[in-house]
């Protein structure tokens, strides 16, 4: 019996670290290599001692120094602004008799799927000074000569921002207000408490940890976003960390600009790590689980003779920031040119046929995206599973380490990742990938490998242990109990983390504007190059190609999934 | 404290009537339970009572004021009752101590510092949770935080306590316990209690008076040995305790010729069916005596359990099957010809 035990436990190790040495490799080499890079180049001198002198040498530029405090200010007014929005409208779907609420609650993610690069390049269309259609139809409609609204501004950024990253706000606070135990608020009621101080006493008290993470979500996105302030920001020479740095790598010389590039990038960390310091100082005393198991029928307000009010308020709401936007980015593409009249005889499918099959450039761009997208996600599919069954599955030492490492690329901030691809793998090092598809490739499957860990992981904390152990006890090993068992009952969970990582890539600027290199153009690259050099119809056609994909492919995830992902 | 009389009280759920025709005076100080299985409307009445419904039609009175009448256009909200409520999963607040939870009606009604602190001691007294002021719900055990529960809803002096099957997320032994706390609890008070439960031991044990209900239908108000002794109709003979039914055809007023010809028998009938009608006749198994020669009805022990006081036999009369309790005094082996007479049965119609 001993023996025996023994025996098996012996195998088990084994094979748990030769499991585990391959993954391990890997993330050491493309995440943990990389991101140390960073600090080392950051804090140290040539001679090799610890220095501050390169952290505080690029604040001697005014202009680093403002774009430092214009990242958290900005993303500081979105967190506000996003609340604002977020909080009332999760409570309207969740909490009212609104018509059609179910429809809007879904409504009300659209922009979330949405990439805010091409968010930004819609309100320009809009909200641009002179051309902005809003603009023009205000100043024909009441006579004045000076534009109502520029979007290129500081305040610009904000509202772009905040209307893309209120979901997050939306999502975790409906989410909580869904699942609160409604008896909770009923005993506030018995207990003589009043509609409203119901709301004071007990449900915003409640969902106050909801909101705080979604604003925590809303800060670091809108401190790691490079697509609205690069599109909105530099034509107004508003500069924040991430376009600084894009900025520096760009028309900074390569050794001195990367040097300066990954200081800034110390910052860019440090605000992320702040927000998340802040949020968990804030949720330090509320242990508290309002969630419940199953699912709950909340207590409905009876909006009464305001039922159609707030109805036309989410209509108008949902048009003017989702419709009219999208509208006018397919509107554009499908014009002969940028700024001429709408009527019929100036539409034309021209700006299609033009991307699609005549420029090579952006055929190549699509090429790249796609190949990248699919490698990518398949490597990071594989990879990413097998690290989530270590992780949830199995007692090898240092499976927290695997999983730390394997979700920081998609914590921090896309830029830094991007730079620390640069500091290790342009040639420094032996490696010297810069300007070829690897560089984006391994960038790519890095930053979207916590996709595949946390939903792989997911749905094996669903299986239970008993079903793998009921196999071993019929006379299958382990190979064979993880092929015939695990892999069919996390299936979706495959399937989902392959295309929820497959969509960003498709579509991914962040990194990519980084890392490209005149062969590898990707997708978005394209599109913000076309959008910054003035081709707005190119920009706008290419746009509209991203969003038909992006809508397709989150319609055929929830129909494979059975709605379980996907929006 | 407070009667509460409902009068004719019906609740639409879309196309679903989840309670209908409910009339029941409950008296000052009564302790009545509304059992029945799951879906039966009891809570959804409770909840019609507390004001978290409204009715679709009736009127609900609690002590001589009307809380709800569709005909009066007359709704008070949940807050203007002066009802507590016991939630099934306590609903305590997570982020309030102990004492905020206990004092928080105390707080609403604008009530003094000192006379809150005063009032929320005497009731973590009464509910045995002393020293537990200042700890938050999830340092609680399941049983402390229905304390907690009880104590939130007791310490406004509410004229009626509403219980929404309390004891259901709690293990066998601590509801046991809980189960007479409870009850002493209301003695202590006064206070009169609606209770709802599935669990028909907890309605007998608890109550003064039982509302069986099924399908959204009361089927019997009586006091637990009434209901247990004297089931008003098929459902409630079988929702309580336990029975056995046998098909039988009517042959006179009071005698009955059961399913297969396997012997007639006299019976007490609730509702005398007509002669010649079928009829389901229910004996519960320690209303079945057996012997080995005197009875009408001749039978064979197939299976026994030895259950320590008592044994529990079934026996095969013709191709059906009785179940019969008795005492292990006098053990009758399986396999053993037996004889069963019925002392006492009810029928029911079909």
């Amino acid at each position: 019996m001993v023996t025996l035990k023994s025996v098996t436990k012996g195998r088990k190790l084994g094979l748990g670290h030769l499991f585990m040495g391959v993954p391990a490799l890997v993330l050491l080499l493309v995440v943990a290599f990389p991101i140390s890079l960073i600090f080392i180049q950051s804090i140290l001198s040539e001679a090799g001692t610890f220095t501050l002198e390169f952290l505080q040498r690029i604040f001697e530029v005014r202009s680093n120094y403002l774009s430092l405090i214009n990242t958290l200010s900005i993303s500081l007014l979105t967190v506000f602004f996003t609340i604002l929005i977020g909080c009332p409208l999760a409570w309207i779907v969740t909490r009212t008799d609104m018509p059609l609420k179910g429809v809007f609650k879904t409504l009300f993610i659209i922009p979330y799927m949405i990439p805010p690069f091409i968010g930004a390049i819609a309100w320009g269309f809009l909200l641009s000074p002179r051309t902005g259609f809003v603009n023009k139809f205000l100043m024909a409609l009441v006579d004045i000569s000076i534009p109502p609204f520029n979007i290129y501004t500081y305040e610009g950024i904000v509202f772009v921002m905040s209307l893309y990253f209120y979901p997050y706000v939306f999502i975790t606070v409906a989410g909580a207000l869904e699942r609160m135990d409604p008896s909770l608020e009923e005993a506030a009621r018995s207990s003589g408490s009043g509609r409203f101080r119901v709301m004071r006493d007990i449900t915003l008290p409640l969902v106050a940890p909801s909101v705080s993470a979604g604003a925590l979500l809303v800060f670091i996105a809108a401190c790691s976003n490079f697509g609205i302030p690069a599109l909105i920001g530099m034509e107004g020479r508003i500069y924040v960390l991430t376009t600084r740095i894009f900025y520096y790598i760009y028309s900074g010389g390569f050794e001195e600009g990367l040097q300066i590039a990954s200081s800034l990038s110390i910052f860019l960390v440090i605000s992320s790590a702040l927000a998340l310091i802040a949020n968990r100082w804030y949720l330090r005393k509320k242990q508290f689980a309002i969630i419940v198991g199953k699912s709950m029928r909340p207590n409905l307000v009876t909006l009464g003779k305001y039922r159609i009010p707030f109805f036309i308020g989410c209509s108008l709401f949902s048009f003017a920031t989702m419709f009219a936007p999208l509208l006018c980015i397919v509107l554009i593409s499908l014009l002969k040119a940028y700024g001429v009249e709408i009527t019929w005889k100036n539409f034309t499918l021209a700006n299609y046929k033009f991307i699609l099959f005549e420029y090579e450039l952006t055929r190549a761009s699509i090429w790249n995206s796609i190949r990248l997208s699919l490698t990518a996600a398949t490597v990071l599919t594989v990879m990413g599973s097998l690290i989530a069954y270590i992780i949830v599955r199995t007692q090898v030492t240092g499976r927290r380490i695997l999983e730390f490492l394997s979700t920081l690329p998609y914590s921090i901030p896309g830029t830094v990742l991007a730079i620390g691809m640069i500091l290790a793998f342009s040639g420094k090092f032996g490696i010297n990938l810069y300007n070829t598809i690897w560089i984006l490739l391994i960038a790519y499957t890095a930053r979207y490998m916590a996709f595949a860990v946390k939903s792989v992981g997911a749905s094996l904390e669903q299986i239970h242990m008993s079903l793998e152990e009921a196999a071993r006890i019929s006379g299958a090993g382990w190979g064979r109990t993880f092929r015939d068992i695990v892999v069919p009952l996390v299936k979706p969970g495959l399937i989902a983390a392959w295309f929820l990582a497959f969509m960003p890539m498709l579509r991914e600027l962040t990194v990519s504007v980084l890392l490209f290199g005149p062969e590898t153009r990707t997708i978005g690259v394209a599109v913000y190059e076309f959008q910054d050099a003035g081709y707005y119809d190119s920009a706008a056609a290419l746009a509209t190609c991203v969003l038909i994909v992006i809508f397709a492919g989150n319609f055929l995830l929830k129909r494979i999934t059975g709605g379980e992902f996907g929006f | 404290m407070a009667k509460v009389r409902l009068i004719g009280i019906r609740k639409d759920f879309g196309d679903v009537v989840a309670v209908d025709q409910f009339t029941v005076d409950i008296a000052d100080g009564e302790f009545v339970s509304f059992l029945g299985p799951s879906g039966c409307g009891k809570t959804t009445t409770l909840r019609m009572i507390a004001g978290f419904d409204m009715p679709t039609s009736g009127d609900i009175y609690i002590g001589d004021a009307l809380m709800s009448s569709v005909e009066q256009h007359i709704f008070a909200a949940p807050e203007e009752r002066n009802i507590g409520m016991v939630f099934q999963n306590y609903a305590v607040w997570p982020h309030m101590t102990v004492f905020d939870n206990i004092g928080y009606p105390l707080k609403i009604k604008k009530e003094k510092r000192t006379r809150i602190k005063d009032k929320v001691g005497q009731t973590l007294a009464l509910v045995g949770l002393e020293g537990f002021g200042e700890r938050y719900p999830h340092q609680l055990s399941g049983g402390q935080q229905q304390r907690v529960a009880l104590a939130r809803a007791l310490i406004m002096d509410p004229e009626v306590m509403l219980l929404d099957e309390p004891l259901s997320n709690l293990d066998a032994k601590l509801r046991e316990e809980m189960r007479f706390e409870i009850k002493d609890l209301q003695k202590k008070t006064g206070v009169t209690i609606v209770y709802v439960t599935h669990d028909q031991a907890e309605a007998m044990v608890m109550s003064d008076r039982i509302v069986v209900m099924n399908t959204g239908l009361i089927q019997q108000v009586n006091n637990p040995r009434k209901i247990y002794e004297n089931p008003a109709n098929r459902f409630v003979a079988d929702f309580i305790g336990l029975t056995n039914f046998v098909e039988c055809e009517v042959i006179s007023n009071d005698t009955v010729v059961l399913r297969d010809g396997i012997g007639s028998h006299r019976v007490k009938a609730h509702v005398p069916p007509g002669i010649g009608e079928r009829a389901i006749l229910s004996v519960r198994p320690e209303n079945i005596e057996i012997t080995e020669e005197d009875g009408d009805i001749m039978g064979v022990v197939k299976r026994t359990v030895y259950l320590g006081n008592m044994i529990d036999y079934r026996i095969g009369v013709g191709d059906i099957e009785l179940r019969v309790e008795k005492d292990a005094e006098e053990v009758f082996p399986e396999g053993s010809e037996v004889r069963l007479t019925f002392k006492k049965a009810f029928l029911f119609s079909v």
